[in-house]
């Protein structure tokens, strides 16, 4: 038992010893916000001690919108195997909650994991994110993180307040500036979620007064919540012109204007290409969705994360935001063909 | 009429427990009346009706657990693998949905079996089973979403006629779903009060000893009834699929707590032996009612939730207050 103690003890001082010879270079400004000039084609940089690198990506897979990112993920791992480092795909759990990525993070570190890329959705991410960082291990997020500062090197993502606006744009573009629109939401909990639900409020308020919001209601992310709520606005407000929907569930929302027969007539604009939302997009049942350029998230964090490790790459912003391309029934099979 | 005959007729009226809460719902529909003109329109009505028809056939089920003592935490996840199975036969392999329907049904059942033979056998606590197979449930439903585009968990799209007609079709101008429900409503509430094992029902939850004493087929009846909750998730499962043309991997996340609240808020007891199938449906008639009110009366979004624990807390609470006025009568 004694010697089963110290030979652990080794390992873990050697693996600790390891991490700590590597000198990360100082993070960009946390608040500095940019897009990135190379977003979509960065390549990974020499590996300028050959040293075997590795890098944990914390995910989920629990609904459609993380098989773009596995994607890019994949992608990046592919790319990577040339520069004698390996990525993992880590499930952390079900939920992007700090008590499932926090542990996640522990446990990587606990693999000896040279880089991490997580989502940081939670401020009780931020003591896990110092842990690992102070041993030595590069961190970068994806897809959401607080405003809190944390002690991550850059984040991956798009800006969720910016998104809200572009869709409360369309929105106004598609009523003609006037109207009630519904508003239905996936958590006020969620910050990126109230981000755009308050983005999408702001830019009617300021730009279209005649534009009113019929009502504020959360489906938990649900589509047969978004259904029923979609179908409640719809025979309450006999004039509704317009139904955003800020997350997930959006396909309750659109069918249920497809079976309220006002296809067409009561606007839907919704969030992330998925099969769901693009085929009733060619439906002409949803008249835009923003996306968030969800691949990317899984490719650029990764191979940012090793350049940044492996070459001193400091990104040019600590957040780095993607492009959000709006798919309509006019352009959709740009975005998604048949 | 006399004093007292009044107070007796009172007291017969208030001892049948759907009338409490049947009350309350009275009350609920005459606010919301005067509160908006919208509420009394057909389509809304439907509309709530057709909301709330999938919980409601999960708290028949729910109602029969409950009356025995037990309860079931894995509604939500029995919906959901369901609805996954089902669609997943549909699409992917080409099944019939008569087989498909049938395969699903049958699984709910399976599950509902499970958990029954869980229980009774292994003498595991209901709360600690029914958790453990909520989580068995939905690790299933990933596990059948996936593979149809690569090792993500992906949504079935489900386009079948017959399965989109029990989530969406009409008889006449009332949903299909609600037509359903209402004729479980009517057999499960004859079966409940009328024959000799939804007498059983009752007598286990009541006094389980006394029960086996008097040769009451006790691990039998549990296990019936877990059954039965199963195969009425899963039926509502195949309903909501067709209702959203989509088997979505998170769909019945968190239902448990809506099922089990229109069940206490129907009078039954969580201590097992009380309860009705009809204060069930009540009381899941109050719950889409509040949400509906959510839209039609603009209620500020983080009064939403407040407003669901009140109305919980009202609606048990009014029960109890008659329930003591009557025996003080």
């Amino acid at each position: 038992m004694l010697i089963f103690l110290l030979i652990l003890n080794y390992s873990c001082q050697r693996s600790a010893s390891h991490r700590n010879s590597r000198t990360l270079p100082e993070p960009p400004p946390y608040f500095s916000e940019g897009r990135a000039e190379d977003q979509g084609s960065v390549m990974p940089v020499a590996n300028r001690k050959n040293e075997h690198i590795k890098i944990a990506f914390l995910a989920m897979e629990t609904n459609p919108w993380w098989t773009p990112v596995k994607a890019g993920v994949m992608e990046a791992k592919e790319l990577l195997k040339e520069y004698n480092t390996e990525v993992d795909w880590i499930v952390a759990g079900d939920r992007h909650t700090a008590d499932v990525f926090g542990i996640a993070i522990e446990a990587a570190m606990a693999q000896n994991y040279d880089g991490i890329a997580c989502l940081a959705g939670d401020e009780g991410m931020i003591p896990f994110i110092k842990k690992a960082v102070d041993a030595g291990v590069a961190v970068a997020t994806y897809n959401s993180e607080t405003n809190k500062e944390s002690a991550r090197a850059f984040f991956i993502g798009a800006d969720n307040y910016q998104q809200g606006r572009a869709c409360g744009e369309k929105m106004a573009q598609l009523i003609g500036g006037k109207g009630k629109v519904a508003i239905i939401t996936g958590f006020f909990a969620v910050e990126a979620h109230e981000l755009r639900r308050t983005g999408f409020k702001d830019i009617l308020s300021e730009k279209y007064p005649e534009i009113t919001i019929a009502g504020e209601v959360e489906n938990i992310d649900l589509a047969d919540i978004a259904y029923t709520q979609a179908t409640d606005f719809m025979s309450s407000f006999p004039d509704l012109a317009g139904i955003y929907i800020t997350a997930s569930g959006q396909f309750g929302a659109a069918n249920a204007v497809k079976d309220y027969g006002k296809k067409g007539l009561v606007k839907v604009v919704c969030h992330d290409f998925l099969p769901e939302t693009m085929g009733l997009v060619k439906e002409g049942v949803i008249q835009g969705v923003i996306d968030q350029s969800t691949k990317l998230q899984g490719r650029d964090t990764v191979i940012r994360l090793y350049n940044y490790i492996a070459g001193g790459i400091v990104p040019p912003f600590g957040k780095l935001l993607l492009d959000t391309p709006m798919a309509t029934p006019d352009n959709v099979n740009q975005y998604w063909p048949d | 009429m006399n004093k007292t005959g009044t107070a007796s007729i009172w007291q017969k009226y208030l001892r049948i427990r759907e009338v409490n809460v049947f009350m309350a719902l009275v009350v609920l529909i005459i606010i919301m009346s005067a509160a908006s003109p919208y509420f009394l329109k057909q389509d809304n009505i439907f509309n709530v009706l057709r909301g709330m028809s999938t919980i409601g056939i999960m708290a028949l089920g729910q109602t029969m657990v409950i009356i025995t003592g037990g309860i079931d935490l894995s509604v939500g996840s029995l919906l959901a693998v369901s609805s996954m199975l089902t669609a997943r036969l549909i699409t992917v392999h080409d099944q019939s949905a008569f087989i498909a329907v049938l395969t699903g049904l049958s699984f709910g059942l399976f599950l509902g079996i499970m958990n029954g033979l869980i229980i009774t056998r292994f003498k595991i606590n209901a709360f600690i089973t029914t958790l453990g197979m909520l989580s068995i449930g939905r690790g299933l439903t990933y596990l059948l979403a996936t593979g149809v585009k690569g090792s993500v968990a992906s949504n079935i799209p489900m386009q079948n006629g017959f399965i989109v007609f029990l989530g969406n079709g009409y008889l006449g101008p009332v949903p299909f779903s609600v037509v359903l429900l209402l004729i479980l409503l009517f057999l499960a509430s004859l079966f409940l009060r009328h024959t000799v094992p939804g007498r059983y029902i009752y007598a286990v939850g009541s006094n389980e000893r006394s029960a086996r004493l008097s040769g009451v087929p006790v691990n039998k009846v549990r296990v019936f009834v877990y059954a039965i909750s199963g195969f009425f998730c899963a039926l509502a499962g195949i309903i909501l699929t067709g209702r959203l043309s989509t088997a979505a991997t998170n769909i019945g996340l968190g239902n448990e707590l809506d099922v089990i609240a229109a069940v206490v808020i129907g009078g039954a007891s969580l201590q097992g032996g009380e309860g009705t199938v009809t204060g069930a449906i009540i009381g899941a008639t109050i719950m889409a009612i509040v949400r509906n009110a959510f839209v039609l009366l603009h209620i500020p979004n983080h009064f939403q939730t407040i407003t669901i624990g009140i109305v919980i807390i009202l609606a048990v609470g009014f029960d109890q207050l008659l329930k003591r006025k009557v025996k003080n009568l």
